[in-house]
């Protein structure tokens, strides 16, 4: 490698960049002050997860609620409005704050691994999408307290019932807190993307060329730019809506001039590679554990990859089908009828390539592989109802229904959940060191395989005979009673499972007792594999040079000429990028200055309304102050020196 | 740095007067289309073309020469024309499907019974009701004291004033009888105007009510029917 | 390969897969992903303009409340600015750091005077004696036309903005010693991005303003 002309400081010395306002935390830092200054793309991935696991428990918990709620005809375990609030939040919470952010753990912990990189292309930014992040979970539910409590809109916030003519309570700042959750949340995401986008493009080991990526690290490319074409139309769709509710524009206002159906466009427009940024991540962990567990390569890896980019680019050509009741016309309602169905093409290509590896193969039924195939089993039934939808008379018979209930959370649990679950019971022994209980880990899934068909295959029917969502509650006689108590009865069996699960997750990172996991306890093929678990700082000690593709399971199983090599040990070191305290800074004065936005309204005493900006211009000086010392300070970097057989 | 030339000072300093003159022929092209505004000569659609084709012409040149995708690599070009691909297809189907939507504000089939009266002016083609048969006259004319039958033309069906009033502009209208056994057919191209209030009368076989017939309107992108 | 590597290094660039330096994909994706943020923003604008076109039963003759001089004269100030950004990335490649200041200087100034005339026509438009044109209101009648105009606008505006902020922090680190041609590449991707800006409104400007005079 040509690194002769860098010169690089002496070994001892740590590299600090002085600044007037904090010392930079150097290499040694521990503690409380390393995880809130991390930089590093595996501490962020698990900080990642954590959290979206938290919220997991929320969402599930505002679930468990409306299930109750449901339990019999005319209950009062929530009233209208607070049914309302509890699907708004679920939605809202399942959606953003645990799918995404868990592919996100995963893209982040994972992804610079599998490419043979030692971080992501900008590790400032990735810190910033975390607090982010969090900031916007925080957002979200800082809700619950204030006035008109937490939105009731829906997670889709269809206008003009979001407008303030048709708040229920007056002065409510639901809506107001799940636009600006909601901005940050897409801010989070789209810094992310861009990160990944660049380090996938341009931080590949030498060797990893595009055809010999791991299939998850390509769902993490073409998610991130699902997620950069797809959350523009959102996010002005969002600074549209909060006009029209804080200065009185007209976007959306039927009265003066706007058209409420411009909102549905534009949501949906997002709304529906939305859905494929969160199927695509799982999509990529199965691809991954299928060819481990049937001990057999990806059956045709190169459509697999394919498909999925077609997925995606047509994913921005079928969101109206969201919109089939809404009076568009033939011309539009056949045309995204016609694509819709087609764009189930691709999706059958992958499944038959799952199925594809499968054969033939040695198959273990370990915990990852059943959550796999329950993936790929429930997946297929969220898919068919999915088809069904696609023909525009039926779906007019479907809209509103539970039947789209089902649908939807066919695949979203068991698609994106199984997956990911898939994926925590895979890569965790990587991330912690450690194996999990395997016979609870079968338990987890029974549960929760048990438990999600039990709660969703009966809405089929319900919304076949007629019962309606977003409904708090329905009347004797439409024999809704005994499938909606089977349902609720499943949910928390589901929930059971859920905890018990989250409970393995976090545990294996503590529990001493558990079995060490070893290099490669799978027996699995990609590059993260021939790493030591838990990961060492510097992720590889000498760059790897890649030969092929599933280079682990090449280099123990394949011929000479495949296996991979290594660089030379570098008497310069490994340069590791330094830890900052700018990040935080930025997101903590971006929190500020959205919450100065929500709150810059008062009335004085005479009645007139005050715009007060204070608070706001406050937290974006901050968030200013924060990048500019960012800029300042530079990537900094100190070296560490592992050893020849360290890993 | 692009990291592929060998004396990047010589380089940058031949693309001083590219930029140079990109920049004058840009100034020169935007004085174009604020001319082309002034002068009224051209047609409208004409002058939205013209528009749209310097705006590409000097978007292109920002983005090729002052951008430097000219003298990178392909890949930058390849991620800025992924997001300007997905905006301009979904945007141009978002506009077209944004189209006024015809509304049918009445639709009316009635019987005529005009009875025959005299010292009337009648218009050509007018129809009257006279003991029980239906005649029509071909021109203008007035009619005596009594009933002339040969003034006026028989007429074997049974004629209907078919009236209807569309507002939200449309393109396309068709009127068709919905009965087999009493067949009708109308089909008629507005100009696109934004009111439409037209009837016309219909020589069917038997008696019919609006009922009978469907009258569907068609604008750019929608069909509406009347119900 | 080693020429590139070695150029990437002087700048203190790691090494890429792709050659490109990290910093500019990074900017060629975010452009990217801008295109579907004005789409959005333009397209709202036109579909309106298309279904909401009347206000009191006629139809809404912006031409009005519009000063085309002053909006090609603002116009014409930002092509400019864009060529004085254009020679400051030349002029850093070439380590010359005093024309640098220079055409950065420049392209601030221009970038100002665009804003300024942006800040007079809104205040302009607002007041404008019998045609007032706010944000929800024309000549006094509920509308959507100011809506999607401000915010279009605006927000173009606010990108200008940054932009010339960003500019700033650029002129005042030329004064620090500490700039050469190090940092060429950070210059050039504030450059891309003034550009882009600069694309927008060469869009913005006939598709809003010049339109209205050819309906």
């Amino acid at each position: 490698m040509a690194t002769e002309s860098i010169k690089y400081l002496a070994p001892e010395s740590e590299t600090k960049v002085k600044t007037q306002v904090f010392p930079r935390p150097g290499q040694h830092t521990t503690g409380l002050v390393d995880w809130l200054t991390t930089i590093d793309h595996k501490k962020i991935g698990l900080m990642y997860g954590l959290t979206a696991l938290f919220f997991l428990i929320i969402g599930g918990i505002e679930a468990l609620l409306i299930r109750s709620q449901l339990w019999d005809h005319n209950m009062s375990v929530l009233t209208n409005r607070e049914y309302n609030q509890m699907f708004t939040m679920h939605g809202t919470t399942m959606v953003f704050l645990v799918i995404m952010p868990l592919s996100a753990a995963f893209f982040n912990f994972i992804m610079p691994l599998q490419i043979g990189a030692r971080d992501v292309a900008f590790p400032r930014m990735n810190t910033l999408s975390l607090w982010c992040f969090i900031a916007g979970g925080l957002i979200l539910n800082l809700s619950w307290f204030f006035t008109g409590g937490s939105p009731a809109i829906g997670w889709f916030g269809y206008a003009p019932l979001t407008d303030t003519r048709f708040a229920e309570v007056i002065g409510d700042m639901g809506p107001d807190f799940w636009i600006f959750a909601l901005q940050i949340l897409g801010v989070a995401s789209l810094l992310a993307s861009f990160n990944f986008i660049t380090t996938i493009i341009n931080m590949r080991a030498p060797g990893m060329t595009m055809m010999r990526l791991p299939v998850f690290t390509w769902m993490t490319l073409i998610v991130s730019f699902l997620i950069i074409l797809a959350f523009p139309a959102i996010t002005i769709a969002l600074v549209e809506l909060m006009f029209d509710r804080t200065y009185g524009t007209n976007f959306f206002d039927f009265l003066e001039g706007g058209k409420p159906h411009l909102w549905q466009h534009l949501f949906w427009i997002f709304g529906h590679p939305e859905v494929y940024i969160l199927i695509l991540p799982a999509m990529g962990i199965v691809s991954e554990v299928i060819p481990v567990f049937s001990r057999k390569p990806l059956f045709g890896y190169g459509l697999i990859v394919f498909s999925g980019a077609i997925i995606g680019f047509m994913g921005f050509a079928v969101w109206s089908h969201h919109m089939f009741t809404t009076g568009m016309g033939v011309v539009a309602t056949s045309a995204f009828s016609i694509l819709t169905m087609l764009i189930a093409i691709p999706t059958g290509v992958k499944i038959f390539n799952w199925i594809g590896t499968m054969w033939g193969g040695r198959i273990r039924f370990d915990t990852p592989m059943l959550f796999a195939l329950g993936f790929i089993t429930m997946f297929m039934i969220g898919g068919f109802t999915g088809i069904m939808h696609s023909s525009v008379p039926i779906d007019a018979q479907h809209q509103d229904s539970y039947f789209v209930v089902a649908h939807f959370h066919y695949v979203l649990i068991g698609g994106a959940l199984f997956g990911l679950f898939c994926g925590f019971y895979f890569w965790l022994p990587k991330m912690s060191g450690r194996l999990m209980n395997e016979k609870l880990g079968k338990f987890v899934f029974t549960l929760m395989f048990i438990g999600f068909n039990l709660t969703f295959f009966p809405m089929h029917y319900l919304g076949m005979i007629g019962q309606p969502r977003r409904t708090h509650t329905y009347n004797e006689g439409h024999g809704f009673e005994t499938w909606n108590q089977i349902a609720t009865i499943g949910a928390f069996i589901l929930g059971v499972g859920i905890v018990i699960g989250i409970y393995q997750f976090v545990n294996s990172f503590f529990n001493k007792k558990l079995e060490p996991a070893g290099k490669n306890p799978w027996d699995a093929r990609t590059l993260e594999w021939t790493l030591s678990s838990p990961v060492k700082e510097y992720n590889f000690a000498r760059n790897p040079i890649i030969k092929s593709r599933d280079q682990a399971w090449e280099n123990n199983y394949g011929p000479k000429e495949n296996h991979s090599k290594k660089e030379p040990l570098d008497d310069h070191g490994v340069h590791m990028p330094d830890r900052s305290w700018w990040p935080l800074v930025t997101a903590l004065g971006l929190f500020g200055l959205c919450v100065g936005m929500l709150f810059h309204r008062t009335i004085d005493p005479s009645g007139e309304l005050v715009r007060n900006y204070t608070y706001a211009i406050l937290g974006g000086v901050v968030m200013v102050f924060g990048i500019i010392m960012w800029a300042l300070e530079g990537p900094g970097g100190y070296h560490l020196f592992p050893k020849e057989e360290e890993e | 740095m692009s990291g592929h030339s060998e004396d990047p000072v010589a380089e940058e300093s031949k693309r001083f007067f590219t930029f140079f003159n990109l920049s004058m022929i840009l100034v020169a092209i935007t004085g174009i289309e604020i001319v082309i505004i002034y002068v009224q000569t051209f047609e409208s659609a004409s002058i939205i073309g013209i528009l749209f084709a310097t705006s590409i012409t000097k978007f292109c040149g920002v983005i090729w020469w002052f951008m430097h995708l000219r003298w990178d690599k392909f890949l930058n070009t390849v991620l800025f024309l992924m997001g300007l691909v997905i905006a301009l297809g979904t945007y141009f189907a978002v506009i077209y499907m944004a189209d006024a939507h015809p509304v049918v504000e009445k639709f009316e089939v009635s019987k005529i019974e005009n009875s025959w009266k005299p010292d009337h002016e009648y218009k050509s083609n007018d129809v009257v009701l006279e003991n029980g048969v239906y005649y029509q006259t071909k021109s203008d004319r007035k009619s005596g004291k009594s009933f002339q039958p040969k003034n006026w033309e028989k007429l074997d069906s049974i004629p209907h004033l078919v009236s209807y009033h569309i507002t939200g502009g449309a393109d396309m209208i068709e009127i068709n009888s919905k009965n087999p056994e009493n067949p009708y057919f109308l089909l008629s191209h507005p100009d696109g105007e934004e009111e439409i209030v037209e009837s016309t009368v219909a020589l069917l076989a038997a008696d019919a009510t609006a009922a009978d017939f469907r009258l569907k309107v068609r604008s750019e992108a929608f069909w509406t029917e009347a119900q | 390969m080693s020429d590139a590597s070695a150029h990437a290094l002087d700048n203190h660039e790691p090494v890429t897969s792709t050659g490109i330096p990290n910093k500019k994909v990074l900017m060629w994706a975010f452009l990217g992903s801008d295109c579907m943020f004005f789409g959005t923003l333009i397209s709202t604008h036109l579909i309106y303009r298309k279904i909401s076109a009347t206000v009191g039963g006629n139809f809404l003759d912006i031409r009005d409340v519009f000063d085309i001089e002053l909006t090609s004269f603002s116009t014409f100030i930002l092509l400019a600015s864009s060529l004085f950004m254009a020679l400051a990335v030349s002029a850093i490649h070439k380590g010359n750091l005093s024309s640098t200041r220079l055409m950065l200087f420049g392209t601030i100034i221009f970038g100002t005077i665009f804003l300024a005339c942006q800040v007079y026509e809104f205040t302009h438009f607002v007041h404008a004696p019998g045609n007032e044109l706010t944000l929800s209101t024309y000549r006094g009648e509920p509308h959507v036309f100011g809506s999607t105009f401000y915010v279009l606008t605006g927000t173009h505006g606010t990108h200008v903005a940054i932009g010339v902020f960003w500019l700033l922090g650029w002129l005042a680190y030329s004064f620090t010693g500490k700039m050469s041609t190090a940092h060429a590449l950070d210059v050039e991707i504030c450059g891309l991005y003034w550009h882009f800006v600069d694309i927008v409104w060469i869009i913005i400007f006939p598709v809003v303003y010049l339109m209205e005079y050819a309906l």
